[in-house]
């Protein structure tokens, strides 16, 4: 090929040129002190600047000390509590609680899920069902469960379980129905059985959708617990914050509503860890 | 093995409760080791005919027969998908592999007809990979090894280069009339391009507007082992043109239909 086949026109001097302003921002890279916000401890950060704020008012006497004590103060109770021996105790009696609940409300639902996403059968009757119970706060329901089964840990159990129940079945049964129909074609015409159609396709291709529901339900095991322990229960964190609210010991309380919140970051690190390491593949399609 | 469409007729349900006519009446024998490519206008009913030669869905009217001795081990067909239908979960060595772990084959034996057919189709450096990390291209390659893995005694394609960009499709046509020259399976295979059916195929059959039936069958004269040096035959203008007459029609006739709603 020759390198000159063809020829280029020198621009006149007098020729109009247009250029586009391209807005600078649109493609400007994060800066140093955004990445550094935004790493593991980087994100920090704002949390301790309010603890900060926090102490700081509270020593200024700039914030009401009776229903926001310093930060200091709380650290100071819980650690009392802790080597009181009052504290762990109470957050094993929460912690199984909530995988109790957890276990009792997401293996029937999911095992029912899949079987509605399988069945047009099983779906036809038990979804109006489940659209009549879903909206009723379960929470009311506690005086019931009081009725049936008593005092004690139980009921607080079947309201995590019932609470927990709802997202596992609803995310089980739309990730069966939203497995791909050609892959399910493509196994039946290299000569799937329904069991297999069922092992190999349907259920690792659900697994996302039935393991965001898991992840919904621990949440909210959580939740039903510490709803329970408050209205009626004598032992469990839960039962420990209500206690002290109402004997307003305002430090205690807040140093049980800490190991709370602490306790529901960990299920929901340790769940979105699980969920990365096993379904990073949700990210391609086929 | 030899297929014996004989009458086979295909509708689907509309909304209103009345029955969509897609195959109508259709007759044609594709015989052991032939390979024929179907034309036809789009929506006038091949991917239905292809999924009852597949076995998705069983006639309305009529009869699929195969006749013969089994010379295959595995299923009776196995289809290539034009949008590939690979599993986005697994390796594209355990896709391949995935007809013979249906009937049971152990994990040694699958993974060695995997990675045989991933080399015989030039992929072999991405068994370990997932197919969302590979080429439209390279997941068809995927495609076609899992579809001859399984060891069909047909193998049904379904416009199966059509979601390719133009330069690859003319590699993969070479490659598949390569392998194919190698193990000679009976194939029934769909497209829209004239060309690619006068590449590849020994015979080809013109299908109608919906409901469909078989408008012309014309045998391809030119010798194997065939290159794309087909091109340049005078007879391929020609055939080329006469296939080009027969579909025009019947090609604008489907666009007016689609465009009032008529599906
Ligand atoms: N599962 C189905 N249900 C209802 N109608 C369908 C279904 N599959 C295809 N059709 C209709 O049948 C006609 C033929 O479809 P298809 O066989 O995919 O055509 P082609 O592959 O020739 O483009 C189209 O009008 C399409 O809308
Ligand atoms: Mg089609």
């Amino acid at each position: 090929m020759s390198e000159q086949s063809v020829p280029t026109r020198e621009r006149a001097p007098d020729e109009p040129v247009v250029r586009y302003a391209v807005d600078p921002r649109a493609e400007r890279p994060p800066g140093r002190g955004f990445k550094l916000l935004s790493s593991g401890l980087g994100s920090m950060v704002p949390v301790v600047v309010v603890l900060a704020l926090w102490q700081g008012g509270s020593m200024a006497g700039l914030i009401d000390k009776t229903f926001f004590p310093a930060p200091s103060e709380c650290v100071q109770a819980l650690v009392e509590l802790f080597s009181s021996g009052e504290l762990l105790p109470n957050v094993g009696i929460t912690a199984q609680r909530i995988l109790l609940g957890f276990l009792l409300g997401v293996i029937p639902a999911t095992l029912l899920g899949i079987a509605m996403g399988r069945s047009r059968w099983v779906r036809v009757l038990i979804d109006p069902l489940i659209a009549i119970t879903y909206p009723i706060p379960v929470v009311a329901i506690l005086p019931l469960l009081l009725v049936i089964f008593g005092t004690g840990g139980r009921p607080i159990v079947v309201l995590a379980g019932i609470i927990s129940f709802f997202p596992a079945v609803v995310n089980a049964m739309s990730g069966v129905l939203q497995v791909d129909e050609r892959l399910i074609l493509m196994a039946r015409n290299l000569g799937a059985g329904r069991q297999q159609i069922l092992w190999k396709i349907v259920l690792p291709g659900a697994l996302p959708s039935i393991f965001a529901g898991i992840r919904l339900a621990a949440g909210l095991a959580l939740l039903g617990t510490i709803a329970g322990e408050f209205l009626a229960a004598s032992d469990g964190v839960g039962s420990m914050t209500w206690r002290y609210w109402q004997i307003y010991q305002i430090d205690n309380m807040y140093a049980t509503l800490a190991v709370i919140a602490a306790m529901g970051f960990f299920l929901t690190t340790v769940t979105l860890r699980v969920q990365r390491r096993f379904f990073s593949w949700t990210e391609g399609q086929s | 093995m030899r297929i014996e469409i004989d009458n086979v007729a295909k509708g689907y349900p509309r909304a209103d409760g009345s029955r969509l006519s897609v195959v109508g009446s259709l007759s044609t024998t594709i015989e052991a080791q032939e390979f024929v490519c179907v034309i036809g206008p789009s929506g006038c009913g091949k991917s239905t005919l292809l999924g009852l030669l597949g076995g998705l869905r069983r006639p309305d009217d009529g009869e699929i027969r195969f006749v013969g001795e089994r010379t295959a081990a595995g299923p009776l067909t196995s289809i290539v998908w034009q949008d590939y239908a690979l599993i986005p979960w697994r390796s594209i060595a355990d896709n391949v592999g995935f007809g013979l772990e249906l009937r049971g084959v152990p994990a040694a034996r699958r993974r060695e007809v995997a990675r045989e057919h991933l080399t015989m189709m030039g992929i072999e450096a991405f068994a370990d990979n997932k197919p969302h990390e590979l080429s439209g291209g390279m997941r068809q390659r995927a495609g076609i090894a899992r579809a001859l893995a399984s060891d069909p005694e047909v193998l049904l394609m379904d416009e199966p280069f059509a979601a390719v960009d133009a330069q690859t499709r003319t590699l993969l046509q070479d490659e598949l009339l390569q392998v194919w020259s190698k193990h000679r399976k009976t194939v029934l295979f769909i497209t829209h391009s004239i060309e690619e059916a006068l590449l590849l195929a020994d015979r080809i059959i013109v299908l109608g507007p919906r409901p469909t039936r078989v408008v012309e069958e014309i045998r391809v004269p030119f010798p194997r082992p065939r290159t794309r040096d087909v091109e340049l035959d005078p007879r391929f203008t020609e055939l080329k043109r006469h296939l080009w007459a027969q579909l025009r029609d019947a090609t604008l006739a489907a666009e007016w239909a689609e465009a009032k709603g008529d599906r």
